[in-house]
């Protein structure tokens, strides 16, 4: 299984840096957000943070929605249309070492954008390195996960190659809207705060910006300064967010399974 | 030898009304080239794809080495898939797909080898975007043939390939045999399953209409014996079997048969005993076409050839 799973994998890598609109898309949008939009704000307090920190920490949360949901939704749809994965399955591959192979390659690209963009912030931005590396991995990770089983799920739900537009779009605002990068969450009123904390965006992006800046986002009320905490409180104080990335987690887990499709709908 | 691979017992396929496949039996044994032949919307895809794996059936079994073909796990490293239609990675060069496809095939060839086999040893650097549809196909059955499978499902692997392409896959389909696979085999260029398969099953709305070796099958078709005679010859004293009208056209005399061999023999003894030089003798089989064609068309008239036939196959 897991000489299977890299193999799919080592396909599945290639074939993205192979591949012009989906490195531009998935790998350099987020760059580009992250390395010129911080820029362009001036250097101000926001949402309890700098600016530019705030919203760098924003750019980590839409890359993870432009690669482990955008890109794998696109990506499953389009091997499914043009029977790619009709193909595959026709090998020794096992099913879940083809599923198991594209998420291992989009939680790779993940972590080296990350890597990249904290870099970025690091150089370009002077914002110090994260406070809670761990945390930190442990969002993206999670984060990923949820995505990718989302992205699983609701491809069985496309039925053509070009539609994922309808899907990804709503998406992508969610995510832009959610991660703080258009306004701070905190700022919003509760009517839309308390129904948007139980989507999986507002968890992740709490998650990262908590790891990153060392500072309890979860608890943030308005634009107060959250306290400093620890690395292990870092963890507790997201317990409702964990609550919330694992229910998403399994009931996309439960929808894919019902969902998905490795062939084209006949006729 | 005679070790059962494919085992299809009263096979259906349905899909909502419509029947695809309605109860059909048929074996394949070791080492032989099984011919599935049928116009299009015959059912020979729904029942390629049930053997495949890919399709549940409606009723009735299909054991594939003695397992269920939903097994995959246990089926996929001993078969080798050329299915119809399916995608290839345009970005990755030709040589790039077999090394990709080479870590996940237990017991892979080389991937010189593997090209080399269909002849796309020279075209190892090329983009797959960048190949003819024709280099497609051989791509596609480089893949399949890529772990030396027991058996190999081939859907139409010829079609789109030019007549030189056509010629290599047979020889290949050949060389594979003699070594001990076994194929599957479905085409529409009928001249091609005649000369490579052993036996055949010919389908129709969702029936298997013949079914038997392929000196079976086109014994069952029409053959013709054909000559000329001297001018004033009558064929008083020529006996044939039942059935069996010869008509005469001037000086030439034809006789369709579903045994043309004795009928020859009876023409030939009838005119050395009479002192009558017949010339121009022809004496041939039916083609697999004419049987194919005379299954699609006679059919419709009355099913004869049908009900015979599909008693034959095994239960």
């Amino acid at each position: 299984m897991t000489a299977y799973t890299l193999a799919q994998f080592r396909l599945s890598h290639k074939l993205f840096w192979r591949t012009p609109a989906m490195v531009a898309m998935g790998f350099g949008f987020p760059l580009v957000v992250g390395g010129l939009f911080p820029l362009m704000m001036p250097d101000a307090a926001w949402g309890g943070a700098s600016v530019r920190a705030y919203l760098v920490t924003g750019v980590l949360v839409l890359s993870l929605g432009m690669l482990a949901f955008m890109n794998l939704l696109e990506v499953l749809v389009q091997r499914r249309q043009q029977l790619i994965l009709k193909r595959l399955r026709g090998t020794e591959l096992p099913d879940l070492a083809i599923f198991a192979g594209e998420i291992l390659c989009v939680t790779v690209v993940v972590l080296v954008q990350v890597t990249l963009l904290i870099a970025l912030a690091r150089v370009a931005h002077g914002i110090a390195l994260p406070v809670n590396p761990a945390l930190l991995i442990a969002t993206v990770i999670a984060g990923t996960a949820v995505f990718a089983a989302m992205a699983v799920a609701v491809s069985g739900r496309i039925p053509a190659q070009g539609m994922t537009v309808f899907v990804g779009l709503p998406f992508l605002l969610l995510t832009i809207g959610l991660s703080g990068l258009a306004y701070p969450v905190s700022q919003m009123p509760d009517w839309a705060q308390v129904p948007l904390s139980y989507l999986p965006f507002t968890p992740i992006a709490n998650g990262i910006r908590t790891a990153y800046l060392g500072q309890d986002f979860v608890h943030q009320q308005g634009s107060a300064v959250p306290a400093d905490i620890g690395v292990l409180e870092g963890f507790q104080v997201m317990g409702q967010g964990w609550i919330v990335l694992a229910v998403w987690l399994i009931a996309a887990l439960w929808a894919a399974t019902r969902w998905f499709k490795w062939e084209p709908r006949r006729g | 030898m005679d070790e059962t691979v494919i085992e299809v017992a009263d096979l259906r396929k349905r899909y909502g009304d419509l029947t695809a496949v309605d109860g059909i039996s048929f074996e394949v044994r070791r080492g032989e080239v099984f011919a599935l032949l049928g116009t299009n919307g015959a059912g020979k895809t729904s029942t390629i794809e049930i053997m495949e794996g890919y399709l549940k059936p409606s009723g009735g079994t299909v054991k594939i080495f003695g397992h269920d073909p939903a097994d995959r796990r246990s089926l996929r490293s001993r078969t080798g898939l050329v299915l119809q239609e399916s995608g290839l990675f345009g970005e990755l060069t030709a040589g790039e797909t077999v090394d990709a496809w080479r870590r996940f095939t237990s017991g892979a060839r080389p991937r010189q080898e593997a090209l080399d086999l269909v002849g796309l040893g020279d075209q190892a650097g090329t983009k797959v975007k960048h190949m003819s549809g024709g280099e497609k196909r051989k791509l596609d059955i480089t893949l399949a043939v890529l772990g030396r499978p027991e058996l190999l499902f081939l859907d139409e692997p010829t079609t789109g390939l030019d007549p030189e392409a056509r010629r290599r896959v047979r020889r290949l389909v050949r060389d594979l045999t003699e070594a001990g696979t076994t194929v599957l085999l479905t085409t529409h260029y009928l001249e091609e399953a005649q000369e490579l398969a052993s036996r055949v099953a010919i389908m129709d709305r969702g029936r298997i209409m013949a079914y038997g070796t392929m000196a079976e099958v086109l014994g069952r078709g029409t053959g013709r014996v054909a000559f000329e005679m001297p001018p004033g010859t009558d064929l008083d004293g020529l006996t044939l079997g039942a059935g069996h009208e010869p008509n005469v056209t001037g000086q030439r005399c034809v006789i369709v048969t579903a045994d043309p061999e004795s009928v020859a023999h009876a023409v030939l003894g009838w005119a050395h005993a009479n002192g009558v030089r017949i010339a121009g003798l022809d004496v041939r089989q039916a083609t697999l076409e004419e049987v194919f064609l005379d299954i699609a068309d006679g059919d419709i008239a009355d099913g004869v050839i049908a009900d015979g036939d599909r008693q034959e196959a095994p239960k």
